[in-house]
């Protein structure tokens, strides 16, 4: 096959996804039934798209909305915020951040996560994903847990190689001890300290584990 | 008003609470029964009687609450009081694990409030087993006074219980000793030698069919006597509630209860048919989403997760997530509330959960995150 053949080829096939992507939008936006809303969600959601912030998760919002029987301009304000916590999470997590790392960094700062605490999730693993993370992060703050106290957790998890499961598992068992009564900042710290004891310090797992686990 | 009367108007008050003591709790519910009945005893000629009962229930992720008072009056102005009051609570709101605690009251007569009266108490240790099952093991004691004539009752019994669609049932056995010898008599149970106690085993059936509008209930009694007692008994009792609307449904129940000896109430023949009102109250600002709750179940490439939302059946329940494009989830009645179940592959999605024309809650046991229209959701993680 000649190049310009490989070429025709690629772009028609770029073309045909784009129009599937668009389809695909158009089918969602679709499930909006007033007119005058979905008309204002198009329009935001062109702009944003312009700006660089992927449709699905504005639409995604604009969809809840709907569901919730929020005005237009409701809508369109909650689109509005989260396009600019999309871009916020964008420089915090510079300067490779996936979309499902951005997704989950917005709803972050939404929770009043501060910046600063993303920006250290990612200086603390530079070469993967840390939307896991950032989420359970999220987790523990809409628990009631500090954000600088739930940071520096996660942080000092992360920093022991804790796992993903082992990560939401702390987030579940400081549910349960707030249910029954325990102080969030009290509960993050036992159920903290008890996989704590579970995992090798940091600097066994620098010499053990030399390489940070290479993005997905 | 002799003591077999007295037991036997009692009853009436227990048949309607008996139901509502297992059955379902909304967030906060109100119940109020009216209606009519006929009773026959054993050998005695049918009375007829007026019923009112009134229930309240309140139900969290963790803990459940009931209490139920009856009453009943007879034409010749003879009258009973009994109620029920229970509490279930589990460790966590995904805990398989629960624990019901109960007690139970009753004055026979208020003419003659103080001639006779039971009380009596419960512990139940419940484990979940499987999605639709589980199985209980617990003791009861309790305490009649009938014409200053003391009499008590101890019992153990263990069961099982599951659940397909809308059929729910349950199979449980039960080993009983008394020394009320009043009650028994009345029911043709006997000593067949000289003996302090009666000893009696009884296996119970209890079928509940939820059609929506309407529910049907039928309980499989059956009854043996062991050691020096003498009884082979068998009884069947069923109950249908038709709801006209959210909050009125007409209810008819009729059959056969066996002497309970433990609650001081007499074996019967009853027919009964009443009129229950249920009004479920508002749920407060700071219940945020406590009547629903989530469970997750790992599963190969992500988890199932399980939505359990206490409301009644006339409620409007609505569960919607960013897994579902913000979709209603379908949903399908279950005794206590409503059920929805969903896998989900690993990811972060969000959850929020609507009873009538009340706000967006999150799920009460997951984190919450404020939605920006007013509302909550609920946050899940699946690794």
């Amino acid at each position: 096959m000649s190049v310009f053949r490989r070429f025709a080829a690629a772009a028609a096939l770029s073309v045909a996804v784009a129009h599937t992507a668009r389809a695909q939008q158009d089918a969602r936006l679709t499930l909006i039934r007033d007119d005058a809303t979905r008309e204002a969600v198009r329009q935001q959601l062109g702009g944003a798209v312009s700006r660089g912030v992927p449709a699905g998760p504005l639409l995604a919002k604009a969809l809840e909305g709907v569901a919730k029987r929020a005005s237009a301009s409701s809508i369109k304000a909650a689109m509005a915020r989260l396009e600019e916590n999309w871009h916020r999470a964008a420089k915090a997590l510079a300067p490779n951040p996936t979309d499902d790392e951005l997704s989950a960094g917005a709803d972050a700062l939404q929770q009043k996560v501060p910046e600063s605490a993303l920006r250290s999730l990612r200086k603390m693993a530079p070469g993967r994903s840390v939307a896991l993370e950032i989420g359970v992060l999220t987790q523990l703050v809409g628990r009631n847990v500090a954000p600088d106290q739930a940071s520096k957790m996660v942080l000092d998890l992360m920093a022991r190689k804790a796992t993903g499961t082992q990560l939401t598992a702390l987030s579940s068992a400081v549910q349960e001890d707030v249910e029954a009564g325990l102080a969030p900042a009290m509960a993050l710290d036992l159920r903290g300290r008890g996989i704590m004891s579970l995992l090798p310090p940091p600097s066994a797992v620098s010499t053990l584990n030399p390489r940070s686990t290479p993005r997905p | 008003m002799t003591p077999r009367f007295a037991a036997r108007v009692v009853f009436v008050g227990g048949l309607l609470t008996a139901p509502l003591a297992g059955r379902a709790q909304s967030p906060r519910e109100l119940r109020v029964e009216a209606g009519a009945a006929e009773l026959q005893q054993l050998g005695r000629d049918i009375r007829s009687a007026a019923l009112l009962n009134l229930s309240w229930q309140r139900t969290e992720s963790r803990f459940a609450s009931l209490f139920s008072a009856g009453a009943t009056w007879a034409r010749d102005s003879v009258a009973a009081l009994q109620s029920v009051a229970a509490m279930v609570v589990r460790p966590s709101a995904e805990s398989r694990f629960s624990s019901e605690i109960g007690a139970t009251g009753a004055a026979f007569g208020l003419t003659n409030i103080g001639r006779g009266g039971n009380a009596s108490a419960y512990l139940r240790q419940r484990v979940r087993v499987g999605e639709r099952g589980g199985v209980w093991g617990g003791s009861a004691f309790g305490s009649s006074v009938r014409d200053a004539s003391v009499s008590h009752a101890t019992g153990l019994d263990i069961g099982a219980w599951g659940r397909v669609g809308a059929l729910e049932g349950s199979v449980s056995f039960a080993r009983t000793r008394t020394d009320d010898w009043p009650l028994f008599a009345a029911a043709g149970i006997y000593l067949n030698r000289d003996a302090a106690s009666y000893d009696i085993n009884d296996a119970v059936i209890a079928l509940h069919y939820d059609a929506g509008d309407v529910t049907l209930d039928a309980v499989q009694s059956w009854r043996n006597g062991v050691r020096s007692t003498d009884a082979r008994q068998y009884a069947l009792f069923g109950a249908l509630a038709w709801k006209l609307s959210p909050r009125y449904a007409v209810t008819v129940s009729g059959g056969r209860q066996l002497a309970d000896p433990v609650r001081g109430a007499p074996d019967a023949r009853i027919l009964t048919a009443a009129v229950r009102y249920t009004w479920a109250t508002d749920r407060e600002p700071d219940d945020e989403g406590a009547s629903a709750y989530v469970r997750m179940v790992p599963a190969e490439g992500g988890a199932t997760l399980y939505i359990h939302v206490a409301a009644p059946e006339g409620a409007l329940v609505t569960v919607a997530g960013s897994f579902s494009e913000w979709e209603p989830v379908q949903l399908r009645r279950v005794s206590d509330g409503w059920e929805a179940e969903r896998f989900l592959t690993s990811g972060r999605y969000r959850v929020a959960v609507k009873i009538d024309n009340g706000p967006w809650r999150s799920p009460g046991n997951l984190a919450k995150m404020k939605d920006e229209f007013g509302g909550q959701n609920g946050l899940i993680i699946i690794p």
